[in-house]
């Protein structure tokens, strides 16, 4: 069966994976499923990982305008959104745009900033539109944030309190390259001059139509939706939980398996589409209880998943 | 004023049925049909006087199923098509006029299926189908004796229940006298058919060798690894010992035979006697209680270390008796150095870890520094999507820090080793569920776990369970003990267990004390009080409604049935009794990589998963493909490619 775009969108993820960004097939995959299903991914990993890459890459392969945001703790609001400027040949305020009117938005160690720049951040990606001194104006479509975070310095960092955290599609590592590829990207040197001249392979007019079409054409049936209630109703039972999953959860969790479900091949969701997307997704909005803060969220998440039986008729 | 006749045709009726109730799963849906077809043609036939099938044309079909049936056989498939032949001669007869002889030939043909059943399986509810049908047929063949001489012969109901009463002494001292042969006759303990057809023997739970990380998933596939009859331990320390694993090759636990020279040091106080009923399994080890001192009922060899070697012929049960000997320790008497043989390739990281440990003055501080060491790097106990590497310890101390058991074991041990502290790992099963109603623990594959021993400054091997370091241990290793089986389970398991020790695993010393047992109960029973009975008359008639209920509500639809039949197909291609009941269809044909299974979850979830139903055309494919599947072997793989994926690191 042809999906929509399908050849297309594999396409990309296989050269980006095996010409620009080798060993971060999983990472690119995840993504392409925000891209596609309309979220925004939080990388959580040490410097250096080639996360800028990643966003760069992408931006290029799928012709997206990109900017680029280095929080600190001194950055405002307005430095995101844009402000008005005073015009003196016109003698009246002109609204010069901040770097988040692009496509892709690259936010570089968002916990340093402080708090009220993050909650201005994240209603912008929320609502996918900003407003400026009473004047509303629409973000481009369609729009990506990729966030990073360094999970090992604690010092001068506003950590992202749950429900922020709850706003992003998915949270994932992007980890060490295995030795010998890692030998091979030593020697070779970084690609990011090569991604300046990477060729578009898909517009950005057929990404919003293909995830118009996974939205709209992707079928979710009773059994995986009772699937997924299972698992945000267990998740809020569990005893190691203190508060698990929103019904915001249980939203992405659904667009993410459509997304997940279309790069398998299918139009239809099955429960096995939940379960491989269902920790990048979800682990990361468990609140546990605090006797329990030293076992890994995903780890909690996996034993429940675990528990739920796989409907199959 | 009710006739001989109809009672008759009923009593055939009802005997075809218990004959045919255990064969019913191993016949093909065409059978089945031409089965319900007959017994709609003989009631209908009995209804207006008048059959479908004639004498001649009857006894033409016999002869064409026999010749299909020979046409079928081969040397390794005999049993099912003998089986399915008889159904369809018994299928003929049900069809025909229900004349003496006839009735006589279908009593047979009942019996003859229930006794080939008996070739496929030795279920416990044949024993129940037994007791029916010789029931039925004791009463049959009394009224065929009046039939025969007086067909339109009528009683009353006085002469009803005269004739019942004597009737049903026969068939009642002939279940006695079935109760006399079952002690004195010769038997099997196998079913016949799969004696000569020997199974595919799976490998999970315990294994005897140990890599980290080759371990498939399904060890959650709920096979019980063994029982054993004792009474309540301890419950937190119930190791159950298997196999010493001694010489680590590459990143390889292996066992050599003929290392161990130690003795167990002799404490009388703490021993305990278990007897433990098992499966036999493709490796010879037999599991005790950690660690035993003697072994009886079997013959077998006992190593110094503790690990007994059975030796049996083929057998569906095996059942011994073991001495053990509680927390005990031994003392080693031969040379260590073997105990501190060392892989060529060792991480640096490891290396550093290991210097550190050698700088401490004894075995105890060693070994708190090393517990302190597992317990900071945070490691948590999972088995599902590990990550596969070529150093699978390095990986999970310091990268992934995710395993199970076999990775805790081997890395804690093998830094043992390169501390210069002799150590080793045993594997065997940890925990078991008690039931009280049998008395005896229940042990899955799933509690198969592998632990460490390491030797002390005194001499003295020391269990270690490093697998307890884990940040999330207690709700990992020892939760699902804690539960206790529910009471419906627990009697089913419990009902299952003296089937299997009394019956199939009978021995005439063991049968004795049965009835001895029995018939002391009898004795008790006169001292109950009578006022008791409407009690467990009206306890009955309730328990009658719910099963009924539940047997209603259980009622399988026809989906259901196709995919009970493709899951029992695959977990019998697997060489698995069952597969793991939260093992989806796709995931199941990417385990297998099997085209077949591919086909049947994109067929069968195509249509469940966007909510509708099969079409008739889908239906057939699958039956097709159910019906292929038994040509295939299927092994189930390592979730190879999704352990890398998850790992992250990596890559493709």
């Amino acid at each position: 069966m042809d999906l929509y775009q399908r050849k297309q969108i594999l396409d990309v993820i296989e050269t980006l994976s095996s010409d620009y960004l080798q060993g971060k097939v999983r990472a690119i995959r995840l993504a392409v499923i925000c891209l596609l299903s309309g979220g925004h991914l939080l990388l959580e990993d040490i410097p250096g990982l080639g996360k800028t890459s990643l966003a760069l890459a992408l931006s290029g392969i799928l012709d997206l305008d990109f900017g680029r945001i280095q929080c600190t703790s001194d950055l405002l609001p307005s430095d995101i959104t844009g402000l008005s400027i005073f015009d003196r040949q016109k003698n009246q305020f002109r609204f010069v745009k901040g770097p988040i009117f692009n496509n892709l938005v690259l936010l570089d160690e968002v916990n340093r900033a402080m708090p009220k720049t993050q909650s201005a951040l994240l209603e912008a990606m929320e609502e996918r539109r900003v407003t400026v001194e009473g004047v509303t104006y629409q973000l481009p479509e369609p729009f990506l944030v990729i966030a990073t975070q360094n999970p090992a310095e604690q010092v001068g960092t506003f950590p992202l309190p749950e429900s922020q955290l709850d706003r992003f599609l998915i949270t994932t590592g992007i980890g060490y390259p295995p030795p010998d590829l890692e030998k091979k990207i030593i020697q070779r040197g970084s690609v990011r001059e090569e991604l300046e001249t990477i060729r578009p392979l898909l517009e950005r007019e057929k990404i919003l139509q293909t995830s118009r079409f996974i939205r709209e054409k992707i079928q979710l049936g009773s059994k995986v939706t009772d699937y997924i209630y299972a698992l945000i109703e267990r998740s809020r039972s569990h005893p190691q939980v203190f508060s698990g999953i929103s019904t915001r959860g249980g939203l992405s969790l659904a667009g993410a398996a459509r997304a997940e479900a279309y790069l398998e091949g299918r139009d239809y969701v099955v429960p096995e589409d939940v379960q491989r997307i269902a920790a990048p997704v979800v682990a990361h909005r468990l609140v546990l209880r605090p006797e329990h803060q030293t076992v890994r969220k995903e780890e909690v998440f996996r034993s429940l998943l675990v528990e739920i039986p796989v409907p199959m008729v | 004023m009710v006739s001989v006749e109809r009672i008759l045709q009923l009593l055939v009726y009802l005997s075809a049925i218990v004959g045919l109730l255990p064969v019913l799963v191993f016949l093909d849906g065409w059978v089945l049909a031409i089965l319900v077809l007959a017994f709609i043609a003989g009631i209908s036939g009995e209804r207006q006087g008048r059959y479908l099938l004639g004498d001649r044309l009857a006894t033409g079909l016999s002869i064409a199923f026999f010749l299909f049936f020979l046409l079928q056989v081969s040397l390794s498939n005999l049993v099912e098509p003998l089986i399915q032949m008889l159904c369809l001669l018994l299928a003929v007869r049900l069809a025909t006029e229900k004349s003496p002889r006839h009735v006589l030939q279908l009593f047979l043909l009942s019996t003859i299926v229930l006794a080939a059943s008996s070739m496929m399986t030795l279920d416990i509810a044949y024993l129940l189908y037994l007791v029916l049908i010789v029931l039925l047929l004791t009463i049959g063949l009394v009224l065929l004796s009046f039939y025969a001489t007086e067909p339109r012969l009528r009683f009353n109901r006085r002469q009803w229940i005269m004739l019942l009463k004597v009737t049903v002494l026969l068939p009642v001292g002939s279940l006695l006298l079935m109760l006399l042969f079952f002690v004195i006759l010769p038997r099997t303990q196998l079913p016949l058919w799969n004696f000569l057809n020997p199974k595919p023997v799976a490998s999970i739970g315990m294994a005897d060798q140990v890599r980290p990380g080759s371990f498939a998933e399904l060890a959650e596939s709920g096979q019980i690894a063994f029982r054993a009859e004792t009474g309540r331990l301890p419950d937190h320390d119930i190791y159950w010992r298997g196999i010493v694993l001694n010489r680590l090759e590459g990143q390889v636990w292996k066992r050599v035979d003929g290392l161990a020279e130690e003795k167990l040091l002799v404490d009388p106080a703490a021993e305990t006697r278990v007897t433990i009923y098992a499966t036999p399994k493709a490796d010879r080890y037999l599991v005790t209680l950690d660690t035993p001192r003697s072994v009886a009922g079997i013959k077998h060899d006992l190593a110094a270390d503790g690990v007994v070697t059975g030796r049996w012929r083929d057998a569906q049960k095996i059942r011994y008796q073991v001495r053990a000997q509680y927390a005990a320790r031994s003392r080693q008497l031969g040379p260590i150095d073997k105990y501190l043989q060392l892989p060529e390739k060792i991480s640096q990281r490891l290396q550093a870890v290991a210097e550190q440990l050698v700088q401490e003055e004894n075995f105890r501080e060693k070994i708190a520094l090393l517990e302190t060491f597992f317990r900071q790097q945070q490691l948590s106990y999972t088995n599902t999507r590990l990550p596969q590497t070529d150093d699978p310890v390095d990986t999970f101390l310091f990268a992934s820090k995710r395993g199970y058991c076999e990775y805790f074991a081997s890395s804690f041990a093998l830094l043992l080793r390169l501390a210069g502290v002799p150590a080793r790992l045993v594997g065997g099963y940890l925990g078991g569920e008690y039931n009280h109603l049998g008395g005896y623990y229940l042990v899955g594959e799933n509690a198969a776990h592998v632990w460490v021993e390491a030797l002390d400054d005194e001499g003295l091997w020391q269990r270690i369970d490093p697998s307890r370091l884990a940040v999330n241990a207690g709700q990992m290793l020892f939760q699902p003990n804690r539960q206790t089986l529910n009471s419906i389970k627990a009697f089913n398991d419990a009902l299952l267990h003296y089937w299997s020790r009394v019956v199939l695993n009978y021995d005439l010393r063991q049968q004795l004390g049965t009835l001895h047992q029995v018939a002391s109960r009898v004795r008790d029973l006169r001292k109950i009080d009578f006022r008791f009975l409407p009690f467990l008359f009206w306890s009955l008639a309730i328990f009658g409604v719910f099963a009924t209920l539940f047997f209603y509500r259980n009622k399988s639809t026809r989906t259901v049935r196709l995919l009970r039949a493709y899951r029992r197909q695959v977990a019998k291609s697997c060489g698995l009794e069952n597969l793991p009941e939260k093992l989806g269809l796709f995931e199941l044909a990417r385990l297998t990589n099997e085209p077949l299974c591919h086909e049947f979850a994109v067929i069968y979830g195509g249509a469940i998963y966007r909510d509708r139903a099969l079409s008739v055309a889908e239906y057939r494919q699958l039956r097709a493909v159910i019906s292929r599947l038994p040509q295939q072997r299927i092994a189930i793989r390592v979730a190879l490619s999704d352990a890398l994926e998850d790992n992250g690191s990596a890559g493709c």
